[in-house]
């Protein structure tokens, strides 16, 4: 087996062992892409859309972790640069 | 929408879509380069037609309303024969919420309707109104389009067109500093996802313990937004 098939494998092990946690977080992902569409054009509404599915992807790291007992400040750091980066780039590219 | 003034027949068909840049010059080009594709003449750009489709989106502002047919029951037609143009033939395509002037023509093309309108070798002018307002209490960006055919004159102005308006060689790049911008956006996204990759790639492969965040769904996070990017930057047809 090849180094890159081991890393695939790894990675279908880490989606199996937390599937519930990642068929969440992908649920969220989809209903957000929904509600985007569906607000399409409304740029303040697909703002706020933005914020909550941010602050959604927080709370998702946070609890995971706290499941998992990797609850860590410098994690939950982590969570809020990622979901600000996310806005931020979002945002700014379409205000451009 | 199409309509000749011969008989009283037309169709319907409008791409509703906000344009953050969008100039007349590269939707012309647009469009034209469309109709090149096809074996058709190009359009030539008529003021009288540009101050009709300029006053349709100034009276849609002004009325509210987001369609070919006002509440007060004007038409489109009534905007071109204010301007004293005397059709034979007339079109008229919408478009809001688009980013790019590329954008609105993509989005008219994938439509039958406005394919139809923008492919229709009975039209020889055209004119465009890119206009921004306050649409349903959001800002907007309306494009309106008009083709018009000449009541008459038709030979004549294809002769023209054909002699003397039409210069085949494009001036216009396509690359403007807005879209290289967003372009850079997407690609910094792009990039941000791979080094997620690559960095869980390397602490698999040398077993690291590390207190992070899950980068699998970080990436998973990037990807989201790059959908979303996407989704929001394209304007909607109706």
């Amino acid at each position: 087996m090849s180094k890159k098939d081991s890393f695939i494998r790894y990675i279908a092990n880490e989606i199996k062992i937390h599937i519930f946690e990642y068929l969440l977080l992908t649920t969220i992902a989809v209903f957000f892409v929904f509600l985007l569409s569906l607000f399409k054009g409304e740029s303040q509404s697909q703002f706020i859309i933005m914020v909550f599915f941010a602050i959604t992807y927080l709370a998702w790291g946070i609890i995971h972790h706290i499941i998992h007992h990797t609850f860590h400040l410098k994690i939950v750091i982590e969570y809020i640069l990622i979901a600000a980066l996310g806005i931020f780039l979002l945002q700014i590219l379409l205000l451009l | 929408m199409i309509y000749k003034s011969t008989s009283a027949g037309f169709s319907t068909g409008k791409v509703l879509g906000i344009a953050t840049h969008i100039t007349t010059q590269e939707l012309i080009q647009e469009v034209n380069g469309e109709r090149i594709k096809k074996g058709l003449y190009p359009l030539t750009h008529n003021p009288k037609l540009e101050k009709a489709a300029y006053d349709k989106a100034k009276n849609m502002f002004q009325y509210n309303y987001w369609a070919h047919y006002g509440p007060d029951g004007s038409t489109p037609w009534d905007f071109i024969r204010a301007e004293g143009y005397e059709y034979e033939y007339a079109g008229e395509n919408l478009a809001k919420d688009f980013m790019f002037s590329q954008n609105v023509v993509d989005a008219w093309m994938a439509s039958p309707t406005h394919r139809e309108n923008i492919l229709r070798d009975r039209y020889t002018e055209v004119g465009f109104a890119v206009v921004d307002g306050t649409l349903q209490g959001l800002p907007t960006t309306l494009v309106v389009q008009i083709f018009g055919t000449p009541f008459l004159t038709k030979n004549e102005s294809h002769t023209k067109v054909l002699a003397e308006s039409y210069t085949p060689t494009h001036t216009y790049f396509g690359y403007t500093l807005k879209k290289i911008s967003f372009n850079s956006g997407l690609l910094f996204l792009v990039l941000l996802f791979l080094v997620l990759i690559i960095d869980l790639y390397y602490a698999y492969r040398m077993r690291l313990v590390r207190i992070t965040g899950k980068t699998l769904a970080h990436a998973l996070f990037f990807i989201i937004i790059m959908t979303a990017l996407l989704i929001t930057a394209k304007g909607t047809i109706l």
